[in-house]
């Protein structure tokens, strides 16, 4: 066992960090306020190769990992960029990246990764109104018509369809069998904008850098070669976006939940009540001492897990337990960030609370707590499908 | 084109640098250490010279074995090569010394152009670059905030008190540049991992044909002493005055 980052990780990890630093906390409280998409720091990640990290480097990457990618997730949240830092690394560097690199065909890699490289934006619709974790109930139906596939029907909670260049749809190529749930579903990569294509975002808690959308496709026509692996059987390629999105989401939030932490420890050093710090006391320094030994775990979680499925092995269940330990630790950490800063913390100037409005969501997606744990209960502790 | 551009590897100057009481040096072991932020300035004016004319630069230092580790950032940054000069009797050097060695490097390299910061941000002598120039037979260019070249000319705005001089030199010559005359970019990760398969060279006093007894300090810092505290200002409770008692006071001390 080592836990000893490579040269390589330890530069990287710098380069995130330096990236992450350019970008002061008004930036992100403009993006904020303003639900606005971070433009200019999406393309300082692609022009510094970090969108590339994981892509083949004859695809233009840097034919690295997925842990790599969450080493630089981690310290891009860390050093400043938060949840907004780290989460964009789904609407591409994911939903692209990790899909072609390991299922695209040669023509698929050939035609996206570059782009995606440089900066494309990927949008996933995958969850229906009526199928969230119950995937295999999705309603959406790819029809063929001669060389290509029309797409009818209507997805929810899609991120990034604003500014997203590319998306992939999970729709039906073959009607529901009850004997084969997961078959007939295939995953189709599309083109974006298209007036086949309406996105109608919502208004939102936190997270206001990404919009939020109902999307509903009208014969949304895509050309045959662009089914991802094979038609009707998604569940291999699916599984892997789901766990790298699991993983990097995990690494966003330790990052972001140490950054708060960070935050907290600073304020507590200076602010002087009686004479003293109020970081001196007992009282203030157990709650975050605390949050910062569950983002230790997680973030060993996240590697682990990182590092499973860099070995093309199984990472589910690693991959559900560090999301559920991320988010829980990072959402602990801001709060206790808010409670350290008192009324300070509460006021959105002091940059603390949009974390923790931010994070709230990792509790819920990609995936919620109650099927995260059903998850592990059934695949690791062997108990039986609750569902 | 081939431009060299010097680096130097300073503790952190966010850090509180610490003197050796028994020598009155800088203590450089045990501490955070960072490529002089000075020396970016240089790095960038050298790549973007380089890119403009299909050229190429070299990054020389002369320091400690960490010092590689900014050749290597420099080179991260776009530098083609490296240059390390890597030697125990080295430690303590002045900085004749140190212009000697860099002056060899410099030959060794033979580039056209050679680009520096104004001064280190640990030493502060800001005499090297110059050094070099003279040891060498070249021309010294300071205080750089615009730098060109055109032909075998160097052309540049050196900054002054009241605004710049226009300077312009023959080709091959020094030039040292402020901070600010760009934003010095950062290495990108292709980059970082193109850097570790370009050469770099570790050298020696011997390698580059000098002998360790010509490169012995001549300077000896026999006393030093903490910078003095700031003097409270002085305040003006504005009774209508102010505005004369301020100009006097500007005038007096012929800010204006």
């Amino acid at each position: 066992m080592d836990f000893e980052c490579d040269e390589d990780q330890v530069a990287l990890r710098q380069l995130a960090t330096d990236v992450a630093g350019r970008v002061d906390d008004k930036y992100w409280q403009d993006i904020d306020q303003n639900y606005r998409f971070p433009s200019e720091f999406w393309a300082s990640l692609a022009k510094h190769d970090l969108l590339g990290i994981a892509v083949p480097e004859e695809f233009g990457g840097s034919g690295r990992s997925l842990l790599d990618m969450a080493i630089a997730v981690e310290a891009l949240s860390e050093g400043g960029a938060g949840m907004e830092g780290g989460a964009l690394f789904v609407s591409g560097p994911v939903f692209g990246g990790c899909l072609l690199t390991r299922h695209g065909s040669r023509a698929q890699q050939e035609a996206y990764l570059p782009g995606l490289v440089s900066g494309d934006l990927w949008a996933g619709a995958f969850t229906e109104p009526d199928a969230g974790s119950n995937i295999t109930m999705i309603r959406t139906q790819a029809t063929r018509k001669g060389d290509s596939y029309l797409i009818n029907g209507q997805k929810v909670f899609i991120s990034q369809m604003t500014n997203s260049r590319r998306i992939v749809v999970m729709a039906r190529t073959a009607a529901y069998d009850a004997g084969h749930r997961t078959a007939g579903i295939s995953l189709l990569l599309g083109d974006l904008p298209s007036p086949a294509v309406e996105a109608r975002p919502f208004k939102k808690m936190g997270n206001h850098f990404m919009d939020t959308s109902q999307v509903y496709f009208t014969d949304y026509e895509v050309p045959v070669e662009n089914v991802v692996g094979e038609a009707g059987n998604a569940w291999a390629p699916m599984y892997d976006v789901l766990n790298p999105e699991r993983i990097i989401l995990a690494a966003t939030a330790v990052g972001t939940g140490n950054l708060a932490l960070r935050k907290a420890v600073e304020y507590a050093s200076q602010r002087q009540v009686w004479g003293r710090p109020i970081g001196a006391h007992q009282g203030l320094q157990f709650p975050l001492a605390e949050a910062r030994v569950n983002l230790a775990t997680a973030r060993l979680q996240v590697y682990e897990a990182a590092w499973l499925y860099d070995r093309g092995r199984e990472c589910g269940v690693q991959a559900a337990m560090a999301k559920y330990a991320a988010s829980h630790a990072a959402l602990v950490a801001a709060d206790c960030a808010i409670q350290t800063l008192g009324g300070a913390g509460y006021i959105s100037e002091s940059g603390i609370e949009r974390h923790w409005r931010n994070l709230r969501l990792n509790r819920i997606a990609p995936v919620t707590d109650e099927m995260t744990l059903n998850y592990i209960a059934q695949h690791d502790l062997g108990m039986p499908r609750s569902y | 084109m081939r431009i060299a551009v010097f680096v130097k590897q300073v503790p952190d100057p966010s850090g509180a640098g610490r003197l050796d009481p028994a020598t009155n040096l800088l203590v450089r072991e045990g501490v955070e250490v960072v490529l002089d932020p000075g020396d970016a300035y240089g790095i960038e004016a050298a790549l973007q010279l380089a890119e403009a004319s299909q050229g190429e630069v070299v990054v020389i230092s002369m320091g400690g074995e960490r010092a590689l580790e900014v050749v290597r950032k420099a080179m991260a940054m776009g530098a083609g090569s490296g240059l390390h000069v890597f030697d125990q009797r080295l430690g303590g050097s002045d900085a004749l010394a140190t212009a000697r060695v860099l002056a060899a490097a410099v030959s060794r390299v033979a580039p056209d152009l050679v680009v520096a910061g104004t001064e280190s941000t640990d030493g502060y002598t800001g005499t090297v670059p110059a050094a070099v120039a003279e040891l060498l037979g070249w021309p010294s260019l300071t205080f750089a905030k615009h730098l060109e070249l055109s032909g075998g000319t160097v052309r540049v705005q050196r900054q002054t008190p009241a605004g710049h001089d226009l300077v312009e030199a023959d080709l091959p010559a020094v030039v040292t540049v402020t901070g600010g005359i760009n934003e010095p970019r950062y290495p990108t990760l292709k980059g970082i991992m193109g850097a570790k398969s370009r050469p770099l060279e570790q050298l020696s006093i011997e390698d580059l044909g000098l002998d360790a007894a010509g490169l012995s300090p001549q300077q000896r810092v026999v006393a030093v002493a903490p910078a003095p505290q700031r003097q409270a200002g002085r305040v003006v409770e504005d009774d209508g005055s102010a505005a004369r008692l301020i100009a006097d006071y500007l005038a007096e001390l012929k800010v204006i």
